[in-house]
């Protein structure tokens, strides 16, 4: 019994000078986490002795400490990341909620009735406060392209009125305008394309 | 038609580019900064402890909803940390004791026009890009005493040497 307190206490003392140890010494890491969708994308570490692509979840990259260049990715414990990186986990802001609007052809009217999303919105905006909302409306490539830069400015004024309706502060939205340029899908010039007569909502 | 409008918009980008610095020069405060057009790229979402900005000697405290503005140092002290959203929605998280400098933010898209780059400099941020690598897979970038950090669209961590 007395033994194996010994042995715990002895335990915990070598846990202790080991994490010391390791927040004495922490040396430069570049670690790849998913996102919150749980998509995982791509890093790549370079400087004058190499470069490394990182590409999988809680895949990390240290140095060698000689010659500095960035060695291949290793896997890490999801868990042991979260401790060693609380510090800027726990001010991780919110992921921006992304919304969508569909209107009629040549028009400022929105299909459908929009009131859920629009609660939706009003929500994500209390969620995330300090909250700020971008509108940015689009057009297919029927009709003119001066005249579509208008038409989608209409659109996303439109959203702005109903938002503001449902007492979203003027300030917090910004309103912006890409006609055709943005097109969810890529068609000729001219060509009417329902998917891309829309207007995006981003909450930040 | 379309030509003369990409000449618009380049005459008007043109004039732009002579009257911004302009009015920096004339107006170098940061409170005439926030009063006039808004060139804020982000705001500040959320702070822990003390973070600063700073940029020409000017230096402004972090609260919740501050502007951020290009060429910004951000700065946290031994037990600060700080949360930052920016124009594209990509977000930036810095624990203690750490400093980066904020050198490239442009977010242009209905041109195709973006950029962001970040000179990192000590301790501890989290990255999560928005929609400027969606534009472009290649426009985001973070330069750090020990290498140069590529992005494709994506969230990580990066600690530099404590």
């Amino acid at each position: 019994m007395v033994h194996n307190s010994i042995r715990a206490s002895l335990y915990g003392f070598a846990l202790l000078a080991a994490s010391l140890l390791a927040a004495c010494s922490a040396k430069p890491v570049v670690v790849l986490l998913p996102e919150a969708d749980g998509t995982v994308g791509t890093v790549w570490v370079t400087n004058d002795a190499g470069t490394q692509q990182l590409d999988q979840a809680y895949g990390v990259v240290e140095f060698d400490p000689i010659s500095g260049a960035p060695l291949p990715q290793r896997a890490a414990d999801s868990e042991e990341i979260a401790e060693d990186f609380a510090a800027v986990l726990n001010v991780e802001p919110m992921p921006p909620a992304i919304f969508s609007f569909k209107f009629k052809s040549d028009s400022a009217d929105m299909l459908g009735d929009m009131t859920s999303i629009l609660d939706s919105i009003v929500t994500a905006f209390q969620d995330r406060t300090p909250s700020k909302i971008s509108i940015v409306g689009h057009t297919d490539r029927a009709g003119a392209r001066a005249y579509n830069l208008h038409l989608s400015l209409r659109r996303a004024e439109a959203v702005q009125k109903e938002l503001a309706a449902r007492s979203v502060p003027i300030d917090a939205m910004d309103v912006s305008s890409h006609g055709e340029n943005n097109p969810i899908i890529r068609t000729n010039d001219g060509v009417a394309e329902p998917r891309n007569r829309r207007v995006e909502v981003i909450v930040k | 038609m379309r030509e003369r409008l990409s000449l618009w918009l380049s005459v008007h980008k043109t004039i732009r580019a002579i009257i911004v610095p302009v009015l920096l020069v004339l107006a170098p405060t940061s409170e005439a900064l926030s009063a006039g057009t808004d060139t804020a790229i982000g705001f500040v979402k959320e702070v822990v402890g003390h973070t600063t900005l700073s940029q020409n000697g000017e230096r402004r405290s972090a609260a919740a909803g501050t502007k951020i503005y290009l060429n910004d140092m951000v700065e946290t002290d031994s037990v600060g940390s700080v949360g930052i959203v920016f124009d594209d929605g990509s977000t930036l998280s810095l624990g203690n004791d750490s400093k980066i400098k904020l050198d490239e933010f442009v977010y242009e898209p209905a041109d195709g026009i973006v950029g962001q780059s970040f000179q990192m400099l000590q301790g501890m941020m989290l990255y999560v890009s928005g929609q400027i690598t969606k534009v472009d897979h290649e426009a985001v970038r973070v330069n750090t005493p020990v290498a140069t950090i590529g992005i494709r669209g994506t969230r990580f961590i990066l600690r530099l040497d404590d």
